[in-house]
């Protein structure tokens, strides 16, 4: 995996995996989906999150999974669910902002839908 | 939607917004010292429970929970479902999960670096340890698997090598294919 590697969530949709990272405390690097082929698992991309919390001394992502709309979803731990187009121009908006973390921390971890749609 | 530091799932409305608290439960908190509680997740094939680990508890062993869902749990609608004693070695903990077709649930062990095959009583069926094939390489240690996607065509699970737990080494940063002969739920 590219670095800086931890790679955390995956996602198999067609004929593609995805995954994502970086997810380590004492990361800072640019938090990205990496794209391969499913067969090959030649990398065939990235996708890297547009959205950070300025406040937050770390980047990064957890787990990842795809919507009933066929987008992916992703956590940044300290920004919120990230919804991803995986289009060309890597398209994203915050699905769900989440609020600032009490004193004794938050991590926001993995994610699902259930059958009405609801993460 | 877990948050493992605070113990606790929050639930998304359809369409997005903010997260609301749909179930807090002190089984869901860590150990004070390793902080990692209630961590992967997923909806059983008919969504009547939502299972999930938690990945150190106070005494240092694991655990998979399922929760019957509805509109506003209650402690009486959780039920353990597995445990993970921790070892000499440390805690096994217990990270990832995810449904095969038939119901069983693949259980990512982060600590001790294996993948645990759980039959529908909550039974272990089987435990996978050690390094993978690599090919003209050798062989891949398996270090701290966290999450698990099913490749459908070729009945196998990809399993990320988060490799957070042992010395750094890019090399171990990798998918590890492991041929299950399943499908995903």
């Amino acid at each position: 995996m590219p670095a800086p590697g931890y790679p955390e969530g995956i996602a198999i949709r067609g004929k593609h995996v995805y995954v994502a990272g970086p997810t380590a405390f004492g990361i800072t690097a640019l938090a990205v989906i990496w794209r391969y082929n499913l067969e090959s698992g030649a990398f065939t991309g990235q996708f890297p999150i547009t959205f950070s919390n300025p406040n937050a001394s770390m980047r990064g992502l957890s787990c990842i999974t795809f919507g009933p709309d066929g987008k992916l979803y992703a956590i940044e731990p300290f920004v919120g669910v990230i919804r991803l187009n995986l289009d060309a121009a890597n398209t994203q908006q915050i699905y769900s902002a989440f609020p600032p973390p009490p004193p004794t921390g938050a991590l926001p971890n993995d994610l699902a839908f259930d059958n009405d749609g609801r993460l | 939607m877990t948050d493992s530091f605070q113990g606790l799932i929050y639930r998304i409305p359809t369409g997005g917004g903010a997260p609301q608290v749909w179930f807090q439960h002190p089984n869901l908190l860590g150990n004070p010292q390793m902080l990692f509680g209630v961590n992967g997740i997923r909806f059983d094939e008919k969504n009547k429970h939502v299972y999930f680990s938690v990945t150190v508890r106070n005494d240092f062993s694991g655990a998979t929970y399922r929760l019957a869902v509805v509109n506003n749990p209650s402690a009486a609608d959780l039920e353990e479902f597995a445990v993970y004693p921790a070892t000499q070695q440390g805690p096994l903990a217990p990270d990832g999960i995810a449904f095969t077709q038939t119901g069983r649930l693949v259980v990512a062990l982060a600590g001790s670096s294996q993948i645990s095959i759980l039959r529908q009583n909550g039974k272990e069926a089987l435990r996978l340890s050690g390094p993978a094939d690599n090919g003209k390489q050798g062989t891949l240690p398996r270090a701290n698997p966290a999450n698990i996607a099913f490749n459908d065509d070729e009945r196998t699970i990809l399993v990320t090598n988060h490799a957070s737990l042992v010395p750094f080494d890019p090399n171990l940063f990798a998918l590890i294919e492991v041929f299950i002969k399943e499908k995903g739920q």
